[in-house]
């Protein structure tokens, strides 16, 4: 992490409505996903503007304080804004003015502050048609990951914000273009629902959120067989694709895995099912979750 | 000076101020909007000339406003001048859309706002596209024909003159002119050039139509469904409409212009909400309700009407609980402003709406007390008194856009009491203590001051309140939740949690204890019951409970395995009033404790 005073960075602290330990908690939180990170309420002047600015909210504010908006009219625009607010929030993280405000409570534990950062950083998916989204990419309704063997297993997000993950026919290889490919799961612009279709290949499809009961869902073994289902989407969902099948042993596992690492959000849960499918069969992990 | 109509997008009520002030003096038309939301619904209802829009607002950034709009075909050639804290140098990021015309700086003079705003007037290649030629060739053609039409009756006047005698002038000519006759000449003769409008009627429509030789179709779009039935009531035809709501279509029965008979032809939404007590089906069998609701999308013919033929439904209640419903589903639609609609005349209705249609009245501001029932807690001079208070709030001041509203304690318990239109509920399920009033505005969908006149009456009735006159509801006040759900791990122990963490924490209560569910119910008096359908019993407790008539506040929820969505319809018509589908979001428990 590079803290400086008066430099060009990706992450701007402004840090009026923040006490001395939690500032030093965000530095090393910030530190930890390689942010390069700069303090104070400066101007940017002719310095690249941030790509997201962070600050705190007081106890029992309920609206962004004006400074801070006027801070971000005149020097960044187009940045995200992430509230650390003190008070225990239901919803652990809460996105609103079309992505661009997220509010999470210092309550909710270091793990998901940095998940938010790190998906408040990730890149704005490919302005292209439908083109494949390689990564982690961050749209106004949803983040996605994808990661391991990109033939099988493809996220495409087109320009109206529709997103689409696609299970391509193994045999066709990677000449098939994305028309082509089955759709496992389409969440529409909306993100009001997530549309899951059931091809007869090995997959596994979970949904899962602090925010639902019960938290981890194995559509495979609830929807499997029925066609197409759709399911009501709702902010804080995160849904999870891996193929081919999971091995015996991670397939078992898997619910405890995802209920233990659903706190953390989508990239918690991304980095632990990766991690966990070096050891097993698995080629492609796939991760999108609702804002 | 050109002179044209202007929208200014911006949240500040001293830039709106300046701007007001600025076109003071000017042929200019000015209107405002304080969100990108209200802003886009007003360019396109109503394209304007100019835009004038701020670079950052509540809802939305400046430049997904301007994106929006160069996507509808409406709105995309109405010149864009954009007003920045930042000045000139953000015009890049506007560049792309061809409408785009100029960036200012905020705070700016009224002279530069002026020069910026006839200059992009001025400078726009192609302004009459702003406006499109079709669209007035047929306001203009309907003006004709409007006017043809009027002119023969009015040529009448004279000679009803010589007829008027002592008769007071004002209901003699309202009666002459505003005869069915005449109200049906109107809508035949503005029919075609609605029809004009709507793109693609949807498949059922058409084909109603087609078997009826019927009568005329269009959009409705910038009034009401309530203003439409009106019209028909004043026409006295006799028929039945068809609306179309976003792919649903409901029917509306008129015989003599009274509306007599509502229907629609989902089942699931005939059902939904609070059904009349005798409406409550305990012992049907799903053979039979299948096929009730296979009539029912059918033709729309409601199932009770169905399950009476079959001799499964008391045909002496038939009557008030079509009433009932239909009463519902009106006031479900009055305040919508999209819709399809195709009317029917029919020389006679079908059998059991001649049976029994009964009138069923529909008023915009019904927020009040149902007219033939005390259905509602207190005494008659409680309601009378709350029914001034609404009266009332219809002069009182607006709310302030930045006033905080939430729901009073004890909410779910009065909100039974009320009848409320589409408008009104869609403005209370928004009232969620954090948005203030104006965002809420914003959502709704209505006009902007005509939401926040809800939210007036709304508080008027007092079943919302502003945060600055909240008596914040106590722990000990707090009814619980009662749940009886097999699955402990996932489920019941992580909502008790979350139901610890809300400001104002509510016990969660498990039944799976209990010998006697009904007297445990009675005891605790919850606010709601939450029955997992798939345990054998849920039924019969559910019934057991809306029998007991102390136990009518208590919502019962059926809870249901995804597997078994299928049901929701059976278990709707078994009492419960609301179902949720596993794996359920929390959202919909907290709109439970409301």
């Amino acid at each position: 992490m590079s803290s400086s005073w008066g430099q060009g960075a990706e992450l701007r602290i402004l840090p009026e409505r923040l006490a001395d330990d939690r500032l030093s908690e965000l530095q090393a939180i910030c530190s930890a996903i390689g942010a390069s990170v700069l303090i104070g309420d400066d101007a940017v002047g002719n310095a690249l503007p941030p790509r997201v600015a962070v600050t705190g909210l007081g106890r029992g504010a309920r609206r962004v304080p004006q400074q801070v908006i006027q801070w971000l009219d005149e020097n960044a625009p187009e940045a995200c804004l992430l509230l650390l607010c003190e008070e225990p929030l239901i919803r652990s993280s809460v996105t609103r003015s079309e992505g661009r405000v997220t509010l999470v409570a210092w309550g909710s534990g270091r793990e998901l502050i940095r998940s938010r950062l790190r998906m408040l950083l990730s890149e704005p998916p490919p302005a292209e048609s439908d083109e494949r989204v390689q990564g982690e990419t961050l749209a106004r309704r949803c983040w996605t990951a994808c990661a391991g063997d990109r033939r099988s297993l493809t996220l495409h997000c087109d320009p109206e914000g529709n997103t689409r993950l696609a299970l391509t026919i193994a045999d066709a290889g990677a000449t098939r273009t994305p028309s082509d490919s089955r759709a496992l799961l389409r969440l529409p612009s909306s993100a009001d629902a997530w549309h899951v279709d059931w091809p007869a290949l090995p997959h596994t499809v979970w949904l899962l959120s602090t925010q639902r009961l019960p938290t981890a869902t194995d559509l495979g073994a609830v929807h499997g067989g029925k066609g197409s289902v759709v399911v009501r989407a709702a902010p804080g969902d995160v849904a999870l694709a891996v193929t081919p099948a999971l091995g015996e042993q991670l397939a078992r596992d898997l619910g405890q895995l995802l209920e233990s690492n659903a706190a953390g959000g989508g990239p918690a849960v991304f980095d632990a099912v990766t991690r966990a499918a070096r050891t097993s069969q698995a080629s492609s992990v796939a991760v999108v979750e609702v804002r | 000076m050109a002179a044209g109509r202007l929208l200014v997008i911006d949240d500040s009520p001293t830039v709106r101020k300046l701007v007001e002030l600025s076109f003071a003096n000017s042929p200019w038309h000015v209107e405002f909007a304080a969100s990108g939301g209200q802003a886009l619904a007003a360019a396109r209802r109503s394209p304007p000339d100019v835009i004038l829009l701020d670079f950052v607002l509540p809802d939305m950034r400046g430049i997904d406003v301007c994106e929006a709009l160069s996507k509808d075909s409406r709105t995309s050639r109405i010149p864009i001048v954009v007003m920045t804290g930042k000045g000139p140098e953000v015009a890049h990021a506007f560049r792309a859309f061809p409408a785009f015309q100029c960036a200012i700086g905020k705070p700016a003079t009224s002279a530069v706002i002026l020069e910026a705003i006839e200059a992009a007037f001025v400078k726009t290649p192609n302004k009459d596209l702003v406006r499109p030629g079709p669209t007035l060739q047929r306001r203009e053609a309907a003006a004709k024909a409007l006017y043809l039409t009027l002119r023969e009756a009015l040529a009448q006047i004279p000679a009803w003159m010589a007829e008027l005698g002592v008769q007071a002038p004002a209901p003699y000519f309202a009666k002459k002119l505003l005869s069915p006759e005449l109200m049906g000449r109107i809508l035949s003769t503005l029919a075609p050039f609605t029809s004009e409008q709507t793109s693609a009627p949807s498949a059922g429509v058409a084909t109603s139509l087609e078997q009826a030789n019927a009568s005329f179709q269009g959009s409705i779009k910038g009034w009401t469904v309530g203003g439409l039935i009106t019209f028909l009531e004043a026409s006295g035809r006799t028929g039945e409409l068809q609306l179309n709501l976003s792919g649903e279509t409901q029917l509306i029965y008129l015989r003599a212009g009274e509306v007599i008979l509502v229907s629609t032809r989902e089942p699931t939404r005939y059902l939904r909400g609070a059904l009349p007590p005798q409406a409550r089906l305990h012992s049907v069998s799903r053979e039979l309700m299948d096929l009730a609701e296979r009539e029912q999308r059918a033709t729309g013919t409601p199932v009770f009407v169905t399950l009476s033929a079959q001799g499964a439904f008391a045909p002496a209640l038939l009557t008030d609980v079509l009433r009932a419903i239909g009463r519902r589903l009106l006031l479900d639609v009055v305040d919508v402003t999209e819709a399809k609609f195709a009317f029917v005349d029919l020389p006679h209705l079908p059998a059991y709406v001649e049976a029994h249609g009964r009138h069923v009245s529909f008023a915009r501001n019904t927020l009040s007390f149902g007219d033939d029932e005390e259905r509602g807690p207190g005494s008659l001079s409680e309601q009378q008194r709350l029914l001034m208070r609404m009266r009332e709030a219809a002069t009182t001041a607006l709310p302030n856009a930045d006033d905080v509203y939430t729901r009073v304690p004890g909410f779910s318990g009065r909100v039974q009491a009320f009848e409320m239109t589409g408008a009104e509920r869609r403005v209370l399920s928004l009232v969620d203590g954090i948005s203030p009033a104006g965002q809420i505005a914003a959502r709704s969908g209505l006009p902007f001051e005509e939401a926040l006149a809800t939210i007036a009456r709304l508080g008027a009735v007092n079943l919302i309140h502003s945060r600055g006159a909240t008596q914040a509801e106590s722990p000990g006040s707090s009814r619980p939740l009662m749940i009886l759900e097999p699955d402990a791990d996932g489920f019941k122990t992580p909502l008790a949690s979350l139901l610890e963490k809300r400001a104002v924490p509510v016990r969660l209560v498990d039944l799976s204890g209990e010998s006697d569910v009904l007297a445990a119910v009675r005891r605790e008096h919850p606010r709601a019951v939450i029955l997992n359908a798939a345990i054998g019993g849920s039924l019969d407790t559910a019934k057991r409970v809306r029998e007991s008539s102390e136990l009518s506040e208590v919502l019962l929820v059926a809870l249901i395995e995804p597997q078994m969505a299928d049901r929701t319809s059976e278990l709707l018509a078994a009492g419960f009033d609301t179902t949720l589908v596993k794996p359920i979001v929390y959202s919909d428990i907290e709109r439970l404790l409301h």
